[in-house]
């Protein structure tokens, strides 16, 4: 699985508990929508730090940067070293 | 009529500084405009103000008036949910965290307790109003007082203390530098007291704070085993638009506010008369000179929502009482460093609040984070009151970092 579909999988499994959405497009809005509650995008957090090896900066942890999927992909992405180096 | 230091005001700011100053062998006069045991708001104390009472050795009295123990706060979120607890916890010498209580008082009783202890230890209390301060240039030698009677001494004094809570009587009488309105002003709180709640079985006596929107939350306070304080706190602008008496402002934000709320104040009759405050948040930035300092209230009041009002009165007439020990001691020579150092370490610990407080406000999330997971102990640590830091903890680097990142709404910019 590539890193949308594990956070994908990771909203829709533990987060939504299949109360919720089976599928979410990578531009659906999640907080906005409240599609997240602010319980579930603490639990994001650390998720995404403990599956990828990351670290949410401080000054990162706004509401705004968790908006969708495809904004966390590229967090993500920029936080980790390109296989290029 | 003359004495080392005079003490505008006899609240705890004004008690525990004539408690401190005597436990360094300075004698003190206090002037009281009020007849106590009197009313006042504030009734919840953190960890840090629960040791300081067992430093000036009020434990047993504290426990003998049954003081509702407080072991932590629970903070409820919009829809009841996502609540956070932090618990009271002490550093020991070591460093270790351990589990403790403080207490929630009403605070006729508590702040006439301090007074009284203050009047055993030779303490003069003087019923009447400060006037205005007695000047020598620059110095301030004294003050001039209206007695009951309607009858106006002077006090000579070596400093004088201003520990008159909002009356703010220097900064009235011009000594201070401008009192700025701060952060909060916009805000209004509506108050009173209520019993027969549903209090958790555990930790039945703990503060709880119920917030919805931004700037609109709710205090509950058990007070006895029976009677808790309840009071909300809301922008100004939206208490004038409901157009509604405080009391029925107050019954039915009980009922709207937070559902949690709802559910744990089933029984709305006010047992006092419902009371509001309002446009309470203000700042003076120079609160200490030759002669004279400001403790508590009468530099700055931000917020009541961490309760951190009496906190403020002792911790600061701790500080006071060393800083005019250095003062007035023999090899001195009049330097007045000691009342400036005091100034900017009182103003430290505020500035923590100022900015937990704005965090808490506009960035719940971030604030969540660090308190549940990233910061655990430092924010243990803040809101215990441990906010006199010689370097900020991560939690506050933290802190400041989102603030300064992200700068946010404050309650009056809200409209």
């Amino acid at each position: 699985m590539n890193t949308e579909q594990i956070l994908e999988r990771f909203i829709v499994d533990e987060l939504l508990l299949g109360a919720g959405a089976e599928q979410i497009g990578v531009d659906d809005p999640l907080v906005s929508s409240r599609v997240l509650d602010s319980l579930g995008l603490l639990r994001m957090v650390t998720f995404i730090e403990e599956r990828f090896g990351v670290t949410i900066e401080d000054g990162e942890l706004i509401p705004d940067n968790f908006e969708t999927i495809r904004q966390i992909t590229e967090m993500i992405a920029s936080k980790q070293p390109t296989s290029a180096d | 009529m003359q004495t080392d230091v005079v003490i505008v005001g006899g609240g705890p700011a004004g008690a525990a500084s004539a408690l401190f100053l005597h436990k360094q062998g300075i004698k003190s006069i206090i002037v009281e405009k009020e007849a106590f045991p009197r009313y006042h708001i504030g009734e919840s104390l953190t960890t840090r103000a629960g040791n300081l009472l067992r430093e000036l050795g009020f434990e047993a009295e504290m426990l003998e008036w049954e003081h509702p123990r407080k072991v932590g706060v629970k903070v409820y979120g919009p829809e009841g949910k996502n609540s956070f607890y932090v618990p009271v916890m002490g550093r020991d010498d070591n460093g270790e965290l351990y589990d403790t209580y403080t207490w929630q008082v009403r605070r006729a009783d508590f702040d006439n307790m301090l007074m009284e202890k203050a009047r055993e230890c030779g303490v003069e209390v003087i019923d009447g109003r400060a006037l205005r301060p007695i000047q020598d240039g620059d110095k301030v030698v004294g003050v001039e007082v209206q007695l009951d009677d309607g009858e106006t001494v002077e006090i000579a004094s070596k400093v004088l203390i201003d520990a008159s809570g909002q009356s703010t009587f220097l900064a009235g009488a011009g000594l201070t530098s401008p009192k700025d309105r701060d952060r909060y002003d916009n805000q209004v709180a509506i108050f009173s007291q209520v019993r027969n709640t549903r209090r958790d079985i555990d930790n039945r006596d703990d503060t709880l704070i119920f917030y919805q929107k931004m700037f609109h939350w709710a205090w509950f306070i058990p007070l006895d085993d029976d009677v808790v304080s309840v009071g909300v706190t809301v922008p100004t602008e939206y208490f004038q638009s409901q157009d509604e008496s405080p009391e029925a402002f107050l019954l039915r934000e009980l009922g709207e506010l937070n559902s949690e709320l709802d559910i744990r104040v089933p029984d709305r009759t006010f047992l006092e008369p419902v009371r509001a405050a309002s446009n309470y948040s203000y700042h003076i930035e120079q609160f200490a000179g030759d002669g004279w300092l400001c403790v508590g209230d009468s530099h700055r009041f931000i917020d009541p929502i961490f309760s951190f009002g009496v906190t403020f009165a002792i911790a600061e007439a701790k500080k006071a009482a060393n800083a005019i020990a250095a003062y007035l001691s023999e090899d001195n020579q009049g330097d007045v460093a000691s009342l400036l150092a005091y100034q900017e370490d009182a103003e430290s610990g505020q500035d923590v609040i100022q900015a937990l407080i704005d965090a808490f406000w506009n960035h719940p999330f971030a604030f969540a984070f660090f308190a549940h997971s990233r910061y655990v102990e430092d924010f243990v640590d803040m809101f215990a009151g441990r906010i006199y830091m010689d370097e900020p903890s991560r939690g506050l680097q933290a802190i400041h970092t989102i603030n300064e990142q992200h700068p946010g709404k404050i309650a009056g910019q809200l409209a």
